[in-house]
């Protein structure tokens, strides 16, 4: 029912923008930029480039906004639009981008660095450190769903993969996630059990 | 169901993916045993406290930026239709090369500010330059051509739009600044005063027109060209070469001849000394939004020094130091 919503919205705002209503490109700008950003920033590493690279997206939609063709939503239009120009910038294949970080380097359980990162730190700060850990591809899916709140067919479309692939990478990060803190996690359930007992 | 499957399941749950069915499936493998409710609680804390630590994108700033280079990319279109006009009226006949002349001469525009007012000026490529007193700025209405071309007569801080395929390039009395994108602040009032460039950001070409040398100039580092065209880079950053747009003063143990310069600068004021040795004077102070009476009688106890005031004009008297 949402996503059916949601395509209404989508489609209002292409039919607004193609009668040239800059106010309609405004509330998709200012809807989406900042979740954009934190998107681009994370392929590129310098949040100058990732404004720069999103705000090239929209000036692109704004020009070619005769020709907008949206499969899922405009939401994922935008993603993989600007998943593509950042890869662009990058001037790297794509293959070559993601093989950059194998996953045997990034998900050793026993590094000593890990442990020290982890400890004395709340636990939204130890699970922010073990996402970076994360294998890149597997860590911005999670990031697409979790913090950028996109379906699992909206990052399929913006990852440009199949949607059986986001739901792999997807139980890939949480069983990642869930097995490194493991203990931590252990430590705050006992906590909330004790406080738990003392309320009731 | 194996691990994995079991883990996508509670995945799609979490993330709302999962239908009535499969929510149900999942309910009873959950109160199949302790460990698989204690396997679902652990998967939805690290859901639930998953969260951003990252700065702030300001939206609004960067709607208005961007608003400003859709203007632009508007007149260019717009002026591309005048080229074709044009390009057609030459070969109707000869009266058209005289209109087509006309119509391809860049538009100016020039901004001027008094001897006491700072302009903020958004430029057309979204660049954004803040004009310090007496001083004026002239540039083209919409950057077309091939670099974008800026002329200064006084002082301006720059904020410029990165774009390496189109320079920003500043004509003043005998200097050439040029940058692909970064802040910096130029101060060039006079054909016979020093040129100054200061850079808070990035890195920039500055070349001496009557010599044509050379000097790059990168974050924190200042240079100057002298009006014979001699190019002079200093490896300091002049620490109150922005006070007029960051409205600070910082003196650290600095003399009396150093903090007289600053505030001539600032409050646009003349300040003479009748005895040389008040300038061997030094003192540490910071100033926020600063008024020059306030700082004047900080800098008299100081220095042990005396002052008049007539209008732009001041004189200080005293024993001075040694």
């Amino acid at each position: 029912m949402e996503g059916i919503q949601a395509l209404h919205n989508d489609q209002s705002i292409i039919e607004r923008m193609q009668q040239g209503d800059e106010r309609a490109l405004e509330l998709l700008f200012k809807t989406y930029y900042a979740q954009l950003c934190r998107f681009a920033r994370n392929m590129l590493k310098d949040s100058t480039q990732a404004e720069d690279m999103v705000q090239d997206v929209f000036m692109k939609v704004w020009d070619k906004r005769g020709q907008i063709n949206i499969t899922t939503s405009l939401k994922a239009y935008l993603f993989m639009a600007v998943r593509n120009h950042c890869l662009n910038a990058l001037k790297v294949n794509e293959r070559k981008f993601w093989m950059d970080e194998s996953m045997e380097d990034d998900t050793r359980l026993s590094d000593d660095d890990m442990i020290n990162e982890l400890s004395a730190k709340s636990l939204s700060e130890r699970i922010n450190v073990a996402i970076d850990k994360l294998p890149a591809k597997c860590r911005q899916t999670f990031q697409l769903s979790r913090f950028e709140e996109l379906s699992y067919k909206e990052i399929a479309e913006t990852m440009n993969v199949s949607v059986k692939t986001v739901e792999n990478q997807m139980g890939k990060a949480l069983s990642f996630l869930r097995t490194t803190l493991d203990p931590y996690i252990k430590e705050s359930m006992i906590g909330m059990f004790i406080i738990g007992l003392f309320a009731s | 169901m194996n691990e994995q499957e079991i883990t996508q399941l509670i995945t799609r749950v979490l993330t709302d993916e999962a239908s009535a069915d499969e929510k149900q499936r999942l309910e009873k493998w959950r109160n199949m045993h302790t460990d698989n409710e204690m396997q679902f609680q652990q998967t939805r804390m690290i859901w639930d406290n998953a969260a951003l630590f990252e700065e702030d994108v300001d939206t609004d700033a960067a709607w208005e930026k961007f608003s400003a280079r859709l203007k632009t990319s508007q007149k260019t279109v717009n002026l591309r239709t005048y080229f074709r006009i044009a390009a057609a009226t030459i070969l109707i006949g000869g009266a058209g090369l005289l209109l087509a002349n006309l119509l391809m001469g860049p538009s100016m525009r020039t901004v001027q500010t008094a001897s006491n007012e700072i302009k903020e000026i958004n430029l057309p490529d979204g660049s954004i330059a803040w004009l310090n007193h007496d001083s004026k700025l002239e540039y083209e209405e919409d950057f077309s051509g091939k670099v974008r071309a800026i002329k200064l007569n006084g002082e301006a801080f720059f904020e410029v739009t990165k774009n390496p395929e189109k320079p920003f390039v500043i004509t003043s009395a005998h200097s050439v600044t040029t940058v692909l994108g970064t802040s910096f602040n130029l101060t060039a009032y006079d054909s016979t005063e020093d040129v100054m460039l200061n850079v808070a950001t990035g890195r920039v070409s500055f070349i001496s027109t009557k010599t044509k040398e050379e000097v790059i100039v990168t974050a924190n580092e200042n240079a100057s060209i002298t009006p014979n065209g001699n190019t002079i880079k200093h490896d300091t950053y002049d620490i109150n070469g922005l006070s007029w747009k960051t409205k600070k003063l910082v003196f650290n143990n600095a003399s009396m001849a150093e903090i007289f310069k600053v505030l001539e600068h600032y409050f646009n004021v003349k300040i003479t000394v009748t005895n040389p040795l008040i300038n061997n004077c030094h003192t540490s102070a910071t100033y926020e939004n600063p008024k020059l009476k306030n700082v004047l009688d900080d800098m008299s106890k100081a220095a042990n020094f005396s002052y008049t005031q007539k209008g732009k004009e001041i004189i200080v008297s005293g024993e001075g130091c040694k």
